[in-house]
């Protein structure tokens, strides 16, 4: 803890905050750019941080990891292209309000539930990082296939018509399991190489996400409604930030969850923010008015997601475990310093890891002012007329699919993805529960596999607590929609 | 009977290709089964009892509207539209690699402004020109993404 407020003094130098603003802002515009997120800017700043000291090199790169998980929601609220996996859900209520006319402050929102959610995972990773890394300590194989199975028990709320939501899940679930399998068997690929890692994320979110609206973008004028008035500018942005403070128990409550989700090895940013909206939906009042551009929906996935930041640094300083890309690449910064990755890590560094640690509490209000800036001047982009905005983002969208990995064959899959995005809207199939599946699928695939290796019947799994617990979670999950539906009508 | 036919085609067309990958799989040992085969036989549950729904809804919706629903002179606009803009990206997808990205993606904006009817020739020249432009710098200087290199080196 003294190292902590002492952290304070040292992180107010000149030096630091340099770093910070330029950070942050690296992950910002990363983060906007759809294909490009925040772990690409960590990865490309990773050599520029050879030779700075570990506090330096640490406080510049979880800069840009703090504003790459906001910049991915301004995208997903103005052009309905999540910037990264973690703000796909953003775009169910943030896009449905630009298009209202309330672009700006649907930003907003998003910008100050970030904020919030990534000052309470901040709070967390200082006052419980030691316990709920142990915590983690114990997620087993059966553990983690419970965690996918938690995270796919959404499915089925996820849109209005449920048969058709849980097949469009079971779809992503087989192409989510396309590719090398663990146990070396490579399936679904026809041969392809490309394909053996299996589907990447990045086109397609993009082509089942972004390039069924951008179609039916090119059949409007205007993005918005032509005579609506538009919501842009600060004041807008503001207004925004009004709506999350009015609801402080949600934003308090998904921000643990993220938290929590956040500690768990390989769950991640993107299962946070899906199991916060998730929730949030159950919890509500307006739960039912999800996915029609309601605050609650950008609160519940931006706290959240924002919130897992802590738990994964979490398990990262003191178990020496990255939970996602992202932090595997800090992890390989340090280790570029002489670090050794582990559970010493946090016994060895424990006065610099706090020091940055207080960093991560000063990248918040850095967030605020450079996020508020940007938000400003996005929203402005619903005045653009559609023919010329158009060609400006399918463009974009093709570079971003590119840039991924660097192939056109990623660029062609995009396409791809987006005539079938696009058809399965006509036949009103949901998108997003596919989007679930496919992110989920392999990890359920693998430790289902593990799993079942590792115990004489797969019924026994249950006798862990972990399990159980998510198990009746998961059904709760299932059920507790239902039945609240039952109970309204 | 057409928006029937558009209603199931995408259903039908998934769980095809779900079968194909299905049947794949099943030469493959039992392991690589345990999530894909309980997953698609609860695809082909609900694939029939979708089937069943959508067609009593086709048929109560046909006697509401007394015939078939007729597609407007402006979706078809849009339709055409929407497929001239897949076209289009498409071929630039084909080419790239040949031509590279600064001639290939000028060509592309233009196509696009032509598809969406922008009416100021300028337009056709500069915005694709400036896009390019910044693209190239942010993505091949900035970011050191190697973008496609076409037979004229750039």
């Amino acid at each position: 803890m003294q190292h902590f407020i002492e952290g304070f003094s040292v992180i107010f130098q000149m030096e630091y905050i340099f770093y910070m603003f330029g950070g942050v802002t690296i992950g910002l515009v990363l983060g906007c750019l759809p294909g490009l997120t925040g772990s690409m800017g960590i990865a490309l700043m990773l050599p520029f941080t050879y030779k700075m000291p570990p506090l330096t090199a640490l406080v510049f790169l979880l800069s840009i990891y703090t504003g790459g998980l906001f910049g991915g929601a301004v995208t997903a609220v103005m052009i309905n292209t999540p910037g990264s996996t973690a703000n796909m859900v953003t775009m169910l209520d943030g896009y449905p309000m630009n298009q209202r006319g309330e672009g700006g402050k649907a930003l907003g929102i998003a910008l100050m539930s970030s904020v919030i959610g990534g000052l309470i995972g901040c709070v967390f990773l200082l006052f419980a990082t030691k316990p709920l890394a142990t915590l983690s300590l114990k997620f087993g194989p059966a553990e983690m296939f419970m965690v996918a199975i938690f995270g796919l028990s959404c499915v089925g709320s996820l849109a209005k018509n449920t048969l058709k939501s849980v097949y469009a899940g079971l779809f992503g679930i087989l192409l989510g399991t396309i590719g090398m399998s663990s146990l070396g068997t490579i399936r679904g690929t026809y041969g392809n190489m490309f394909l053996m890692d299996g589907i990447p994320m990045v086109p397609a979110l993009i082509g089942f996400l972004a390039m069924p609206e951008i179609i039916n973008l090119a059949g409007k004028k205007m993005m918005t409604d032509e005579n609506g008035n538009h919501s842009t500018g600060f004041r807008a942005v503001l207004s925004g930030f009004k709506e999350v403070l009015k609801r402080p128990l949600q934003t308090v409550l998904c921000s643990l969850l993220g938290v929590i989700i956040g500690v768990m090895p390989a769950a991640g940013a993107a299962v946070a923010g899906m199991m916060g909206y998730n929730q949030s939906k159950q919890w509500c009042k307006r739960g039912d008015q999800f996915g029609t551009g309601i605050p609650e929906g950008i609160i519940a996935c931006e706290t959240a997601n924002n919130a897992s930041e802590g738990g994964a640094l979490a398990t990262l300083f003191v178990l020496g475990i990255p939970g996602s890309a992202s932090t595997a690449m800090m992890l390989g910064a340090l280790v570029l310093q002489g670090w050794n990755p582990g559970p010493k890590l946090f016994i060895d560094h424990e006065d610099v890891i706090y020091m940055a640690f207080s960093s991560l509490f000063i990248q918040q209000f850095v967030m605020l002012i450079l996020g508020l800036v940007l938000c400003a001047f996005a929203a402005y982009i619903v005045k653009v007329p559609t023919k010329y905005l158009v060609p400006c983002i399918l463009v974009l969208t093709l570079l971003g699919a590119f840039s991924n990995r660097n192939t056109m064959f990623d660029a062609g899959l995009m396409l791809l993805f987006g005539v079938i995005g696009w058809a399965m809207k006509k036949a009103e199939f949901p998108i997003m529960p596919l989007i679930l599946g496919l992110l989920l699928g392999k990890t359920a695939d693998n430790e289902l596999l593990r799993t079942i290796e590792s115990y004489d019947s797969f019924w026994e799994i249950f006798t862990r607590p972990i399990v159980l617990v998510l198990a009746i979670a998961s059904i709760a999950c299932v059920f507790g929609p239902m039945l609240a539906k039952k109970r309204k009508a | 009977m057409g928006s029937l036919i558009k209603r199931l085609a995408i259903p039908a067309i998934v769980l095809l290709w779900s079968a194909t990958y299905f049947l794949e799989v099943a030469e493959y040992s039992k392991k690589n089964q345990y999530l894909i085969k309980p997953v698609f036989i609860v695809m082909v549950i609900l694939f029939a009892v979708n089937t069943f729904t959508d067609i009593r809804e086709w048929k109560m919706e046909r006697k509401k509207n007394k015939g078939a629903l007729q597609i407007s002179q402006e979706e078809k606009q849009v339709l055409f539209k929407s497929l001239l803009v897949v076209v289009s990206m498409t071929v630039y997808v084909i080419v790239v690699p040949y031509f590279g990205f600064i001639i290939t993606t000028v060509v592309l904006m233009a196509v696009l402004l032509l598809i969406m009817q922008v009416k100021k020739s300028m337009s056709y020249i500069l915005l694709p020109l400036v896009v390019t432009g910044i693209l190239y710098a942010v993505f091949k200087i900035g970011l050191r993404i190697p973008l496609p290199v076409g037979f004229l080196g750039f």
